[in-house]
């Protein structure tokens, strides 16, 4: 996976763990509103914070994969 | 030449926005009986006392050109005129933006360290623009997004009228409190964003390395954001209890403590309610207290400090049960051999409405005396 002059895959796989979390924290956040609208409030702050939950790790997430993306191109 | 110009600027940009307050207080001499007012009319002199007070924020403002004084201006500002107009002027956020980009550009810039991104000549103008946009759209499509969230999230609350959220969309300052908590969520959002961006763009395998190595910042114990709402969420469970002990014990004697200390101004509170106030917040603030530190315990996975947590919940419920029957019975023996459980049940029943009425009512009357609602 890692050898001296082949291309690695571990930035693109926290990549694409990291959309997958964005994904999903797209879809908890349009919960949350929709809960606001039919007059659930608490409903839909705890979805809120489910969706900010996952937004922060996805970006996280890319943190990491830009960190090793950068160690293994770099200068 | 450089440093002058980031001197000179925001006081300029200041000084040019607050003019017609600072000239307002050359035009009309200084009120100072504006001030004793506050004892006659507490709720309509607030304002007026926070429009003296921006002047004088207006001036420090201009002399000292930082962006502190200007934000702080700006809310005082739209504060004391929010009953007639509550909207925010553009110029004055505009003000804003660029008060702080010439102070973290004037504090941060050293000459001969610029970077550009270098392009092959062959490639077009079309090209260029479009990789300038797609810059641009990594910071742009994140704000929209949490603009149109928190305008959509605000709207539905506004717009549907069932159970809670009657009383909390008629308040204003919850909805500042929605708007501020996802709004910083979102901010920090945006700060990671332009980390990763700067990394991706120009890696660098040295600072990459250096920070992969560095563990306390790899290995995050996850911290969910908003540990705010959850901590206000447990500690609302508990807090009823203790100020059910809290009222019976001490409610009778705040009750003479206040009584000869209100002035008369403030006739429709009396000293029963202000105690009642007084112990819900005492009581919340303590059990928050101890829920932050438990959850924390939790968290981290200290073993002793779960047990010692556990250890001291007992003994408070135990303390509590028994402070109550003694309250009741007035017998300490019978009430530390048989507490009587039922007894604190049914009243603490009782009371979870009354309970968080209070805190409405404290939200409440705050933005009826600061001029937010009529």
């Amino acid at each position: 996976m890692n050898g001296r002059g082949r291309r690695s895959i571990k930035p693109y796989f926290y990549f694409a763990v990291g959309s997958a979390m964005l994904a999903f924290s797209f879809l908890f956040l349009l919960w949350s509103v929709s809960y606001m609208e039919v007059g659930k409030v608490a409903t839909s702050l705890i979805s809120a914070l489910a969706g900010l939950s996952l937004l922060t790790s996805s970006l996280y997430l890319y943190r990491i994969a830009a960190y090793v993306y950068a160690a293994e191109k770099g200068e | 030449m450089t440093s002058l110009f980031f001197k000179f600027l925001p006081r300029a940009v200041s000084a040019l926005l607050f003019w017609d307050i600072v000239t307002s207080l050359i035009k009309n001499s200084f009120d100072l009986r504006s001030i004793l007012d506050i004892t006659v009319d507490p709720v309509g002199a607030f304002p007026v006392l926070l429009q003296q007070a921006s002047v004088f924020s207006a001036f420090l403002t201009v002399a000292t050109g930082s962006p502190l004084m200007y934000s702080i201006t700006i809310l005082m500002i739209i504060v004391s005129k929010a009953h007639n107009n509550p909207n925010v002027p553009l110029a004055s956020i505009l003000g804003l933006f660029l008060i702080l980009v010439l102070d973290t550009v004037g504090s941060t810039y050293r000459g001969g360290q610029n970077k550009s991104v270098r392009y092959e000549s062959k490639i077009s103008l079309v090209l260029c623009s479009v990789a300038c946009i797609l810059f641009i759209s990594l910071y742009a499509l994140p704000s929209i997004f949490a603009a149109n969230f928190i305008v959509r999230l605000i709207t539905a609350l506004r717009s549907s009228a069932r159970g809670i959220a009657i009383v909390l969309s008629e308040n204003l300052l919850i909805r500042i409190l929605l708007i501020a908590v996802v709004g910083m969520a979102f901010y920090s959002v945006l700060r990671d964003v332009t980390e990763i961006a700067s990394t991706l763009l120009y890696p660098s395998k040295k600072a990459a390395l250096v920070s992969l190595k560095d563990e306390s910042e790899i290995n995050l114990v996850f911290k969910a954001p908003l540990e705010f709402l959850r901590t206000l969420i447990i500690s609302s469970f508990t807090s009823p209890i203790i100020y059910v002990v809290l009222y019976n014990y001490v409610g009778t004697l705040l009750n003479l403590a206040i009584k000869g200390l209100i002035p008369p101004a403030l006739t429709p509170l009396d000293e029963s309610s202000i105690t009642k106030l007084i112990l819900s917040v005492s009581s919340f603030t303590f059990s928050w207290f101890v829920v932050s530190k438990t959850v924390r315990f939790y968290e981290e996975l200290r073993i002793k400090g779960i047990l010692m947590a556990l250890v001291l919940f007992t003994l408070m419920m135990y303390t509590v049960v028994v402070l109550y029957t003694y309250v009741k019975t007035l017998d300490l023996l019978r009430s530390l051999m048989n507490p009587d459980f039922g007894l604190l049940e049914r009243d603490v029943q009782n009371i979870y409405y009354s309970y968080y009425l209070n805190f409405v009512f404290i939200i409440d009357s705050l933005s009826k005396l600061v001029g937010f609602a009529p």
